[in-house]
């Protein structure tokens, strides 16, 4: 791999729409529109990272993080947070809430975060179970994937 | 000054678990009135969500339940089912399955020395203050962390598609260059383990003497993990099948999870219980280690769990390497299963302690029943017992914040499944 590197981190699990930030990362990583950059962009999915973030995000240039959302809004709101916003965040911002907020001020205390970290969340309903995605975050799934395409694109472009 | 206080601490558990409520303290005139401990229990839902899965699914589906101990539910699991169905996969699959278990160990204990528990004993909120003044504290931790999240891998681990463990013994055998990159970081990791034991045992931690009846696994020459029969310190020594005579659970009123009880005693399971049975276990490096720590064991001071667990840690570091040594992948990494109907037990040492896993099976090889008994809720009387001493002893005249603190630190040092939400304690007081 040389120049920037852009890592996807999918955080989910099998369960109803927990799943989706492993569906998005696994659209990204079979995305066409950035098969180009296929050398500089790695993607990889978890559970219940917790601190293991830091290890799954160590020599990236741009981190996009990936996750289940509860915070009360209709199913199937996106959100979208940068660094400052995520360390800000309520504890409950996403459904792995320890892993993903925690490791971001973590990082911080320990100069340990990527030059850039966005996080993108699509609102679960808290009614799905095990059926897999439900029908709303289902349908917020394609805008967001082309969305996070082209922040990785010019990110790449321009750096 | 203490008289007519009334202190009622009411505790909000993890953010996804909103609502379940973990501890409830009230306590008047310098004496504890009723103290109930809530831990909300996932695998409680699990064992509904077992229930006509087929018997190969399980490894994969209770590998969800904990974040932190994925491999200890897998490793229970298939005890049970291979037991069941008249199965065994060998030494080199009990071997490797030992080695995989052993970072599951070190990513635990790590997880919880550095991040969770360090800060109680070095006063800081948590581990995100704590890394400003210490980076080299938490960063060993993530270290040896990452050690242990990459010896699971190495074996599959959990994924996304189940990849690792299998009814039977693995999916597949690991290649040999992958595993001698992982021989050479374990051994640059021992000297780090070895500076982690001492360091614990120099931690400020608070004074205290309890009588507490420990219960663990004992193997013929292995310090306990993967498998082993049940004891105690009374001198119980059963298998796995024996569990439901001497252990009950039983609903408390105040709590939807269960509590468990050793012939109707509260008692301690995880790496303090572990040590206390099995010491004689500990490799000659790892023994030499701890007596250098000057801590003398068995002890009745519950805070030394932390040695307890930097000492584990040091011991899975050495015997991951001994099983690593002279690898070579199986030719077969597992036997054929031929299911049948039946009860299975199955019983290891999680990182928190035994976990012990009760199947039924029937004859297409579907789960009928299951039933699962986690270290924290085997704990959680014995936590009782001791947040009741300890805040007795501490002083009930003390401030609510440094109450809270203490009634954290307390419920901390056992690592319970909540140990995640490092707030936890949502101190509300009235005064009367």
């Amino acid at each position: 791999m040389t120049g920037t590197a852009v890592r996807i981190i999918g955080v989910g699990s099998p369960f109803g729409d927990d799943w989706l930030g492993w569906e998005l990362a696994e659209r990204l990583r079979a995305s066409e529109a950035l098969a180009d950059w296929s050398d500089r962009v790695s993607v990889s999915l978890h559970d219940l990272p917790g601190a293991a973030l830091l290890q799954a995000w160590s020599g990236a240039d741009l981190v996009i993080l990936l996750d289940a959302v509860r915070s009360g809004a209709e199913p199937g709101t996106v959100h979208r947070f940068d660094t400052a916003q995520l360390s800000a965040a309520p504890r409950a911002l996403s459904t792995h809430g320890f892993g993903v907020a925690d490791a971001v001020m973590l990082a911080a205390s320990l100069d340990a975060l990527p030059g850039a970290l966005l996080f993108f969340g699509i609102e679960a309903d808290a009614a799905s179970k095990e059926a897999g995605l439900s029908d709303a975050v289902h349908a917020a799934l394609p805008e967001l994937v082309t969305e996070i395409e082209s922040v990785v694109r010019d990110y790449l472009a321009a750096h | 000054m203490s008289d007519g206080r009334r202190i009622d601490i009411q505790v909000p558990v993890l953010a996804r678990v909103e609502g379940e409520g973990a501890l409830e303290l009230a306590a008047r005139d310098g004496h504890i009135e009723t103290l109930k401990l809530r831990i909300f229990e996932p695998p409680r839902l699990f064992e509904k969500f077992l229930e006509g899965r087929d018997c190969h699914e399980v490894p994969d589906l209770v590998a969800r339940i904990c974040g932190i101990c994925p491999v200890a539910y897998q490793m229970s699991a298939v005890q049970a089912l291979e037991s069941l169905f008249g199965v065994e996969p060998g030494p080199w699959v009990r071997a490797m399955r030992r080695a995989m278990y052993c970072g599951e160990w070190i990513e635990s204990h790590a997880l919880h020395i550095h991040l969770l528990a360090a800060p109680d004993f070095l006063d800081y909120p948590n581990a995100i203050a704590m890394a400003k003044d210490h980076p080299e504290v938490v960063r060993r931790g993530l270290r040896l962390q990452a050690l242990g999240n990459d010896l699971i891998r190495l074996f599959g681990g959990r994924s996304v598609h189940p990849v690792g463990v299998c009814v039977g013994g693995f999916h597949r055998a690991p290649a040999p260059d992958e595993v001698a990159a992982l021989r050479a970081r374990l051994t640059e990791a021992l000297g780090e383990a070895e500076e982690l034991l001492a360091w614990s045992a120099r931690l400020p931690l608070p004074a205290s003497d309890q009588d507490f009846i420990c219960v663990a696994l004992r193997d013929p020459g292995e310090y306990p993990m993967y498998a082993g029969r049940i004891v105690a310190g009374d001198g119980l020594d059963i298998n796995a099948a024996g569990f439901e005579r001497e252990f009950r659970e039983f609903q408390v009123p105040h709590s939807t999870a269960l509590h468990s009880l050793y012939r109707g005693r509260p008692y301690l399971v995880g790496p303090l219980a572990r040590l206390h049975l099995n010491r004689d276990r500990l490799p000659p490096p790892v023994q030499a280690a701890l007596v250098a720590t000057g801590i003398m064991f068995p002890t009745r001071n519950m805070y030394h769990s932390i040695v307890a667990r930097a000492a584990e840690l040091l011991l899975a570091v050495h015997e991951a390497l001994r099983l690593l040594s002279d690898y070579a992948p199986a030719p077969q990494a597992r036997v054929s299963v031929p299911v049948r109907a039946g009860v299975g037990f199955g019983v290891s040492e999680a990182p928190r302690g035994l976990l012990w896993h009760r199947y039924e099976v029937d004859a297409a090889g579907l789960v009928r029943a299951a039933r699962i008994v986690p270290p924290t809720s085997q704990n959680q009387a014995r936590i009782e017992q001791d947040l009741r001493q300890s805040l007795e002893e501490y002083g009930l005249a003390h401030g609510d914040a440094e109450l809270r603190l203490r009634a954290e630190t307390v419920i901390r040092n056992y690592d319970p499944c909540i140990s995640c939400a490092t707030h936890f304690l949502d101190l509300r007081v009235e005064r009367t």
